[in-house]
C-alpha cells in the first residue's frame, strides 16, 4: 500500500533541502511502528492454530530514501522467523492467510490486521509530515 | 447496503452468479455448494463529511471489501478464471448508481491472488476492493 497524496508537503521539503527528507523519514518510521503496534494487538493469536507467534513477528522497517528521493518505510509481518516454528512449506505463507482469510474464525485477533491500523494512520500522515517540516525551517531559520 | 449492493451487480453481469445459491454476502454458509463466491466487507477508510449540520451523513464513504471465490481442485480453474472476471467486472466501475446509493469510483485494490485451501480442500481466489460511494 502506498501513501501519495501528499500535496504541498512534498514542495515543503523539497525547500528544506537534506534537512526535509531527513525529518520525513523520522515521521514516516514513527507511523510505521505505530502500525505495527497495533497490527501486533490485532493479529489473531489463536492457542490452537499454528499462526500463534505471527505477532512476534510484526515489525516496522527503518525508513529509507531511494535514489529517486522516494522515502519509505514498511511494517512487515512473518517471513523467515516463522521458519523454525512452522517449517518451509507454511512459514512464508502463514501471514497471508491468517491476513486476508476473512472467513476464519479468531477467539484473538482478526484478518487485516495490518490494512486496518495503516488505514487509520494514513489520514494523519500528511499534517504530521507538515508539522516537521515546519518545526525544521523554525530552526534552520532561527 | 455495500454488501446487497455489489451482490445484486454481480448477480446481473451474466457471470452464472445467483445470490443465496452461488454468490453469498456473507463468508461461506454451512450449506453452500462447493463452487461458490462469497463478499466480505474488510477496513475501510474514515468518512469525508461536508459542511452540514450536527450528525449529518457523510458525503463520501470509503468501503473496503472482498470477494473470495472456491471450488473443488479439479475446478481451480475456472474458479480462478471467475475471479479474474469478478475483478474485470467491478475495477474502475463508476460513476454509477447501484440500487439507491451513488458508487462513484470501485476499485480493486488486489490482483487476484491464491489463499490457499479451505478446510474441505477446496481452493480459494481473493480480489479486494476500494468503494468510494455516496452514503446508503
Amino acid at each position: 500500500m502506498e501513501t501519495t497524496d501528499l500535496g504541498g508537503v512534498i514542495d515543503s521539503m523539497r525547500r528544506l533541502g537534506k534537512a526535509g527528507p531527513e525529518a520525513a523519514m523520522r515521521v514516516l518510521e514513527a507511523k510505521a511502528q505505530t502500525v505495527a503496534a497495533r497490527a501486533r494487538e490485532l493479529c489473531p493469536d489463536d492457542p490452537d492454530t499454528p499462526g500463534t507467534d505471527l505477532a512476534d513477528t510484526i515489525r516496522a522497517t527503518k525508513a529509507t530514501r531511494s535514489k529517486g528521493g522516494m522515502i519509505s518505510a514498511a511494517v512487515i509481518a512473518g517471513g523467515a522467523r516463522l521458519r523454525k516454528r512452522l517449517g518451509k512449506r507454511a512459514y512464508n505463507i502463514i501471514a497471508v492467510v491468517q491476513h486476508e482469510d476473512t472467513t476464519l474464525k479468531h477467539t484473538r485477533g482478526q484478518a487485516k490486521f495490518v490494512e486496518q491500523p495503516y488505514l487509520q494512520v494514513v489520514p494523519t500522515v500528511a499534517g504530521d509530515l507538515q508539522e516537521a517540516l515546519d518545526q525544521e525551517a523554525s530552526r534552520v531559520a532561527g | 447496503m455495500l454488501l446487497a449492493d455489489i451482490g445484486t451487480h454481480l448477480a446481473g453481469s451474466g457471470l452464472g452468479l445467483t445470490l443465496g445459491v452461488n454468490l453469498f454476502q456473507v463468508p461461506f454458509p454451512a450449506a453452500s455448494p462447493p463452487a461458490a463466491v462469497c463478499l466480505v466487507e474488510t477496513p475501510g477508510e474514515e468518512d469525508e463529511f461536508g459542511a452540514g449540520p450536527s450528525l449529518d451523513l457523510p458525503a463520501l464513504e470509503r468501503a473496503r471489501f472482498q470477494v473470495i471465490t472456491r471450488d473443488d481442485p479439479q475446478n481451480a480453474l475456472a474458479s480462478r478464471n471467475l475471479a479474474e472476471d469478478i475483478r474485470q467486472k467491478l475495477n474502475n466501475l463508476g460513476p454509477v448508481t447501484l440500487g439507491i446509493t451513488v458508487y462513484h469510483h470501485v476499485k480493486a485494490t488486489s490482483p487476484v491472488f491464491y489463499l490457499g485451501p479451505d478446510q474441505n480442500e477446496r481452493w480459494r481466489w481473493v480480489v479486494n476492493f476500494e468503494a468510494m460511494k455516496g452514503n446508503g
